[in-house]
């Protein structure tokens, strides 16, 4: 049932994100939503959940533009990753975490997909413009990563898969 | 316990670059399965939040129905009076060609599609639409509205299509100014911080007479655009670096940031074809 859940919320999310416009005055930022849900696992879910999270949002987020194949799951997996062996050392239940998470996670994803891609020819932008996008990112993800996070847990609790005092799963 | 430790790296390390040295061929195989499994929902979705918006969109515009009603009716005028005209030209035009011998060019084929996604990462200009080669979308086809040029269809999917917009750094198109029939390339710049797109026109002439204002469409050459697509209009005319060439600020009639309909041109026969776009 959990892994169902995963499954269909970051579906969902990610068609949610292809639609949401971009934010041009954030240097054309795009909300990060699929960061959100692996930020949540990272939080509060063992390792291999992370992973089966962030490798499933990431092929979701290269499926829906044109980012080589396995690109962004190796930066979801490298953040969640990095979260996750954090947990001891964080208020994982405090929203104020999951927003600061998302601020930083969403500055470095961007800052990792710019350099992926500018080196690989695949994209022209100047240095400036992608700071400018990053930042913008990461100011995004202090609303919506807490929001993202919120949903999920949410929706996990409610379907019983949650101890809603730890946030740990049955 | 850190021998697993890194047991499990490797193995993670090792399964991230076989993925990322897939071939291209299975990569895009994998993703066009993987996007034609998630279109139903993307249609849905994208239905979803297109009845809301016109729902908040009809209620914010309840008080602007009477202003929007005149201001309709006045097109509706004016447009009648242009097919009279236009009526009586194509009269005119089918003699001419019968005198000439022309041959008989057919209309371009068009096929309406609806915008269900952008660039889920925000790193390009594209759109994605609801046609597929399943309905006659192909690789390179031009993808316009009444208002003018909107990009070329880049990538296709039985259901769905991937539209690089003119205003993608990698789209180039070969236009023409009508005004003195001076040729040039334009390149997308991206979007401004105000969301205007951005578009140079270069390589023109330097000798040629070029204004602010002046019209610019497609040239035909290049085999991707038909001939004769508005593009936009001159916004500023300066040389190049090398001094050799003038270059324009172009300012497209299309505001590429709220399309939720477009046409691809799925057919063209002939190379003289009427001009499209513009309410001029």
């Amino acid at each position: 049932m959990h892994i169902l859940i995963l499954v269909v919320v970051t579906m969902l999310i990610s068609v949610v994100q292809a639609i949401m416009p971009v934010v041009n005055i954030l240097g054309h930022a795009k909300p990060p939503l699929l960061l959100g849900v692996v930020i949540y696992y990272a939080l509060g879910n063992k390792k291999s959940w992370v992973i089966a999270a962030a490798i499933l949002a990431g092929l979701l987020h290269d499926t829906l533009s044109h980012i080589p194949f396995g690109v962004s799951s190796l930066a979801f997996t490298l953040i969640g990753l990095t979260i996750h062996s954090q947990q001891e050392n964080l208020f994982t239940q405090q929203w104020i975490t999951s927003a600061l998470l998302g601020a930083v996670s969403g500055f470095v994803l961007t800052v990792f997909l710019y350099l992926v891609l500018v080196g690989s020819n695949q994209l022209q932008m100047a240095f400036v413009a992608m700071l400018v996008k990053a930042v913008g990112v990461g100011l995004i993800a202090v609303l919506t990563t807490p929001v993202v996070c919120g949903i999920i847990r949410g929706l996990e609790e409610k379907l019983g898969l949650l101890k809603s005092s730890t946030g740990e799963i049955y | 316990m850190k021998e697993r430790g890194i047991v499990f790296w490797v193995m993670l390390s090792i399964s991230f670059i076989a993925v990322l040295k897939l071939p291209d061929s299975v990569t895009n195989s994998a993703k066009i399965a993987a996007r034609e499994s998630i279109s139903p929902l993307h249609e849905l979705v994208t239905g979803f939040s297109n009845r809301v918006r016109n729902t908040f969109r009809s209620i914010q515009g309840w008080g602007g129905l009477v202003d929007e009603n005149q201001q309709l009716a006045r097109e509706i005028v004016e447009m009648k009076s242009q097919i009279h005209e236009l009526e009586s030209l194509k009269t005119e035009n089918v003699e001419l060609r019968k005198k000439l011998s022309f041959k008989q060019h057919t209309k371009r084929e068009l096929i309406a599609a609806e915008v269900i996604a952008r660039d889920i990462s925000g790193w390009w200009q594209t759109i994605r639409l609801d046609k597929g080669y399943e309905d006659g979308a192909r690789k390179d086809l031009a993808v316009v509205t009444d208002q003018g040029l909107v990009g070329r269809v880049k990538d296709v999917t039985a259901r769905t299509c991937d539209v690089l917009l003119i205003s993608d750094p990698n789209c180039k198109v070969s236009c023409i100014i009508p005004r003195n029939s001076g040729f040039g390339v334009l390149s997308g710049k991206g979007l401004s911080l105000k969301g205007e797109v951005l578009a140079t026109l270069s390589l023109i002439n330097r000798n040629l007479d070029v204004e602010k204002h002046d019209p610019v469409v497609t040239s035909g050459m290049g085999g991707i655009f038909p001939k004769g697509i508005l593009v936009g209009h001159i916004e500023d005319i300066d040389y190049d670096s090398s001094g050799l060439f003038k270059k324009a600020d172009i300012l497209p009639m299309q505001d590429l940031g709220s399309i939720t309909y477009v046409f691809i041109i799925a057919s063209e026969s002939g190379d003289d074809v009427a001009p499209m776009g513009g309410r001029e």
